[in-house]
């Protein structure tokens, strides 16, 4: 602070011996005729002109200010933003406009504070011009605050009708512009709808067009890209941001030479253009080809010492090749030098919290579990992911090269920090360079994560960005994972539900062509989910309709740089239009059918017939009530007796009402219709308390049966089976469904005992030692009786020491434990 | 003492209105459990079972003298008298209360919710205090109970707390797995086939911390134990680190499970089993010294202690015909 009130009074100093008296200010028609210049490519005739005026506007100051910071003479940059703040210091700056150039300075010399207060300032004075709100929120964009930005963007459109600055560096437009990015950096949908009201705003809004094209190659929408390109060239064919962006184009495009060639031109303007090098890192960020974008960012570094975003993108990129140490040093200095980066905080806290993590190597991964769930987690987890890693290698008949990071998190804000540097993401897993991160059980409630099917999918990811270089597009890449998780177990993975029929009689499922936006700017969580499922069946419909060896023909010809149109005319001989239309054909058929099977029936609402929920038992306020329901049901059944929700409402509403057996051909009809549907409520569910509550065990287990096979996400059913099976003398089956748990729910301590137990019953005792030994780390309230287990098991696979110290152990807890005292004479006296 | 005539009516009144009514003989046990007011029907509607549940216990298990009070219904002074009463009669063996409700706490008392002016923590002092050197043991099944253990907790008591402070003001879960402990083989951690007020505590300990941490929610209640004015069981972990502790501790020995020991048959299986209790005591030495003493030498001190045990334990089996 002391340091900045030094500044000022220098700079105000300065300022005063210079001038003496209240400057002159340029003519509206200079600047007005000098941003003309600027946005047709004058660069050099418009800082003549400004050159010619009086230094002492404002206006003029900022304009130089750009003007050279463009080509990368930053000290003269810097000198022109001193000036430019010594206005401000000496009074000389009245309208909001005028002010708001001072906090532009203030930026410029990395000032943020001061910035910010000076744009308070600014806004506070009437009338406010539109022009500071979008430098204000280009601030905020800069300093990593999409939210904050967003709304100052906000006001910047509000302030439209009210000001009257007869001069003003940004319009409306920008300011849409400014809230198009704002939403982006967000992931929050309205992203085309802002750019679209700044186009029509200003229809050669460069700025405008630069992002359009950013949008493009994310895209890999090249036609678009490069139409979007032209146009703005053709305006200002020296406009930076798009000579990047063309740079950009080429690269990703495989036009080396081109690429080359653009890029000596840019750094011809611009020795020090940080920005290029950076842009690049982040697209190859995006397209997961993280040691280019940590080669890029060493260049944005190289280039401009104080490109700080880039410095933490290099941080986080090494971190995700599995670089740890040199990532976390680059993040320190990069925390050091700019605070206010989100992602270096949290990926800072991230690393520190390495510390209470378990390391441990199988042949193709390091992996890391937090301490307090390794011992229980470590031995599915190994074996899991090399089995996965091992089918899905000979299944594609590829090997992935060298070892890989995975990473469970048992916190599922630090896998999302891990992933995308933030929290709050959605995702369960992730897999980008040689890290695979996902959450770990105990991240989610019970019931909400099959971890196992997770882990599946990402390994696939593995794979699939292998063989690919890296290059196969985003739906593919999860298409193909969606499909492989299905196969991987028995109801693994997601299936047909009643959102995606609504989806789809809604005609909202997106055409292939379009299909990667679905996952890069969902609209909405559940347009995300339909998404996937869409890849996913798409792929199953191309392995029916091509054979396997399509899918790793494709992801070979997307890994020499091909697009997606081009891989599909070589390996499919068939243009992605008519693939999709296929595809919609096979859809038609699937669908079309349940559509009316799966609608509202006349006279009802969706939500009349799912109170809270699919299924969701009612209490009646008396039984004349739910009676006058039923009739009303029953009529409307008669007359749609293929109605999904009808035979459910019908079948739950019955068993509520104490009619059970007469609930039960609605509900199985129900099932019938869609047996995917598995959610609580669903048939499956009542069913299941139907037999329960008569005491049809038979038919308890097959429903439960059928349901964990549906739903292996539930867990207590399959413990509910394995304890039927165990009462039936069937050992062998009950420690299959409790085997199956474990990717679901390995933490519950009963869990691993059960099975333990199961385990000796069937004199699998080296089973037996692995599941008391995870029984044990849950530290189960019982211990003395855990370690005698342990030391029993230990015993019988002929590990007497190991059951000798167990067993001492547990008489350390309990001295006058009987089983566990003739355990102890049994080891002594042999 | 005397009796004046009203309060004779007042004695006869609670005698009819609560559940176990009986004469106080010395040397017996007695438990009282108020339970207090739900304010939401589903608190109630725990409190109240919790309360019958702990008087089944009680009468049918630990066939201990047993005074229920409803406090929707029963006022303090129904409660004092009762405290009168048993303060006036001959001392019993043990003495256990309950708390079962919703308690709040002014930052100067303790104050269980009931009926009209709150039962506070001075009165169950006061009466405590006048037990003399009986065995007392309070089970504070609510919200806001912390303060009790350091302001109740002296020589012969052990103070269970529901949670650790007067802050934790949500109505906890604990006493649901308190009872569940009573009953329960997972709670008998030293597998002599009784569960003692230590082991019950432990293991509701354990299990609100679980039910939290599966739930995702952040844990509103920490219980504590403490024991005989000494000891402050806030953690599971101390008894970890000192598992020599647990067989000092008053709490360890206030059984509720009834004592399955039949009387041997044989005097030599006596006299073993006095040996034997002997060895467990010796065992409990050993332990309390762990920390001092190498490793190596530790276990195979106690191995060697407990294989003697485990021979003469063979031994009384093998006189009484158990093998």
């Amino acid at each position: 602070m002391k340091q900045l009130v030094l500044i000022f009074f220098t700079f105000s100093t300065a300022f005063a011996s210079q001038v003496g008296s209240l400057p002159e200010r340029a003519p509206i028609k200079l600047l007005t005729e000098v941003q003309e210049f600027m946005q047709e490519g004058r660069y050099d005739r418009a800082e003549k002109r400004l050159k010619s005026s009086s230094f002492s506007d404002p206006h003029v100051l900022r304009l130089l200010v750009e003007l050279t910071q463009r080509e990368g003479r930053r000290d003269e940059a810097q000198s022109y933003s001193r000036r430019l703040l010594g206005l401000y210091q000496s009074g000389q700056l009245n309208t909001s406009e005028e002010i708001g150039q001072a906090a532009y300075a203030a930026w410029q010399l990395r000032l943020w504070q001061d910035a910010n207060r000076i744009f308070i300032e600014a806004a506070e004075v009437q009338p406010v011009s539109v022009s500071l709100f979008v430098d204000w929120g280009n601030l905020y964009l800069k300093k990593y605050n999409a939210a904050e930005a967003e709304l100052i963007f906000r006001d910047g459109i509000q302030a439209m009708d009210q000001s009257s600055s007869e001069y003003f560096r940004w319009g409306v437009d920008a300011a849409y512009v400014g809230l198009s990015q704002a939403l982006k950096g967000q992931f929050r949908p309205g992203v085309t709808e802002a750019l679209a009201q700044a186009l029509e705003l200003n229809p050669q809004n460069l700025q405008a067009f630069a992002f359009k094209t950013l949008l493009a190659i994310e895209d890999k929408n090249w036609k678009e890209a490069q139409d979007w390109i032209e146009k703005g060239l053709k305006k200002n064919k020296l406009f930076l941001p798009l000579l990047e962006l063309e740079c950009a184009y080429e690269y990703f495009r495989g036009e080396i030479q081109e690429f080359e060639k653009r890029q000596q031109r840019i750094l011809k303007i611009n020795p020090n253009d940080g920005d290029l090098f950076e842009t690049l890192g982040d697209l190859a960020n995006r397209n997961r080809l993280l040691t280019e974008a940590a080669e890029f960012y060493r260049e944005a570094l190289q280039r401009n010492p104080q490109q700080e975003s880039a410095r933490a993108s290099l941080g986080i990129a090494l971190l995700r090749l599995g670089e740890e140490e040199e990532g976390k040093r680059i993040l320190e200095v990069a925390y050091a030098n700019d605070p206010f980066n989100i992602w270096t905080v949290n990926t800072l806290r991230l690393l520190d919290s390495f510390d209470r993590f378990v390391r441990f190597e199988t042949p193709h991964f390091r992996i890391k579990l937090h301490e307090k769930e390794a011992v229980a987690l470590k031995p599915y987890v190994e074996e899991l992911a090399e089995r996965s890693l091992r089918t899905l290698e000979l299944k594609y008949n590829h090997q992935v090269s060298g070892k890989y990071v995975f990473e469970m998190f048992p916190d599922h804000e630090d896998f999302a920090v891990r992933t995308m540097g933030l929290p709050g993401l959605g995702a369960l897993g992730a897999t980008f360079g040689r890290i695979v991160a996902m959450d770990s059980p105990s991240a989610r409630p019970r019931g909400e994560f099959h971890w196992g099917s997770t882990l599946w999918h990402e390994l696939a990811h593995v794979v699939t960005l292998s063989l690919s270089n890296e290059k196969v597009p985003r739906w593919f890449t999860e298409g193909i994972s969606m499909m492989e998780e299905r196969q991987a177990g028995e109801g693994w993975g997601d299936y047909l539900n009643v959102g995606f029929v609504q989806a789809y009689k809604e005609d909202v499922l997106l055409p292939l062509k379009d299909l990667n936006s679905g996952f890069e700017r969902p609209e909405s969580g559940q347009a995300l989910s339909i998404a996937y499922f869409q890849a996913g069946w798409i792929c199953e419909f191309l392995v029916s309709g091509y054979g396997f060896e399509s899918l790793s023909a494709m992801l070979k010809a997307f890994g020499q740089g091909l697009s997606t149109e081009e891989v599909f005319q070589q390996v499919l001989g068939a243009s992605v239009e008519e693939i999709d239309g296929q595809f919609r054909q096979e859809m038609e058929e699937t669908l079309k059918p349940l559509v009316s099977k799966l609608a509202a029936p006349e006279n009802f609402t969706l939500v009349h017939l799912l109170p809270g929920g699919v299924g969701q038992e009612e209490e009646g306020e008396g039984e004349a009530e739910s009676e006058t329901d039923l009739e009303t049901l029953l009529q409307a059944w008669q007359a749609a007796p293929e109605n999904y929700f009808l035979n459910l409402r019908l079948g739950t509403q019955l068993k509520s009402a104490g009619r059970q057996e007469e609930a039960i051909p609605y509900l199985e009809k129900a099932l019938e219709i869609l047996p995917t549907q598995a959610a609580r409520g669903s048939p499956y569910d009542i069913l299941t308390r139907i037999y329960e509550e008569t005491g049809q065990v038979d038919k308890l287990v097959e429903v439960l049966q059928s349901w964990w096979r549906a739903a292996p996400q539930f867990a207590e059913n399959a413990h509910r089976i394995a304890s039927l099976l165990s009462d039936r003398d069937q050992p062998q089956e009950a420690a299959k469904y409790l085997e199956e748990v474990m990717y679901v729910d390995p933490l519950q301590p009963e869990t691993h005992q059960q099975l333990g137990d199961l385990y000796l019953r069937l004199n699998e005792t080296e089973k037996a030692v692995r599941e008391y030994t995870v029984f044990l780390s849950l530290s189960p309230v019982d211990g003395a009786a855990a370690h005698y287990r342990l030391a029993q098991a230990l015993f019988e696979s002929g590990d007497r020491q190991g059951a000798r110290n167990h067993v001492l152990l547990s008489l350390e807890i309990a001295p006058a434990y009987p089983e566990a005292q003739t355990l102890l004479l049994k080891l002594v006296r042999q | 003492m005397r009796i004046g005539s009203f309060s004779l009516f007042s004695f006869f009144f609670l005698l009819t209105s609560v559940a176990a009514p009986q004469g106080l003989a010395q040397g017996e046990t007695v438990c009282i459990i108020i339970t207090g007011l739900g304010g939401m029907p589903e608190y109630e509607e725990n409190f109240l079972s919790w309360g019958l549940a702990t008087e089944a216990h009680f009468q049918d298990e630990l066939e201990s003298v047993v005074y229920r009070l409803d406090g929707r219904e029963k006022k303090k002074t129904d409660i004092l008298q009762l405290f009168e009463q048993i303060s006036s009669s001959p001392p019993p063996q043990e003495l256990w209360l309950f708390l079962i409700g919703h308690a709040t706490h002014d930052n100067r008392n303790y104050k269980f919710n009931i009926s009209g002016p709150d039962l506070t923590d001075q009165e169950i002092q006061k009466f405590f205090d006048g037990l003399g050197e009986t065995r007392t043991y309070l089970v504070a099944a609510t919200s806001s109970s912390g303060t009790l253990a350091s302001q109740l907790g002296q020589k012969n008591r052990v103070i269970v707390t529901a949670t650790k402070s007067a802050t934790e003001r949500q109505p906890p879960l604990f006493m649901s797995f308190f009872l569940e402990a009573l009953t329960s083989e997972e709670a008998d951690t030293d597998k002599n086939a009784k569960v003692s007020l230590l082991e019950a505590f432990l293991f509701s300990h354990q299990k609100v911390a679980a039910w939290f941490e599966e739930k995702g929610r952040i844990q509103t209640e920490h219980s504590t134990l403490q024991d005989n004015g000494q000891v402050l069981l806030e953690k599971k972990t101390i008894l970890e680190t000192h598992p020599g502790n647990q067989g000092t501790l008053l709490a360890s020995t206030a059984y509720l499970s009834r004592a399955t020991d039949q009387p041997y048959r044989t005097r030599e299986a006596r006299e073993l089993a006095s040996r034997g209790v002997e060895l467990e005591r010796e065992i409990e030495d050993l332990k309390f010294r762990k920390n001092q003493m190498p490793e190596n030498e530790y276990y195979r001190a106690l191995e060697e202690l407990l294989v003697k045990l485990a021979i003469l334990n063979e031994s009384i089996a093998e006189m009484e015909g158990e093998l």
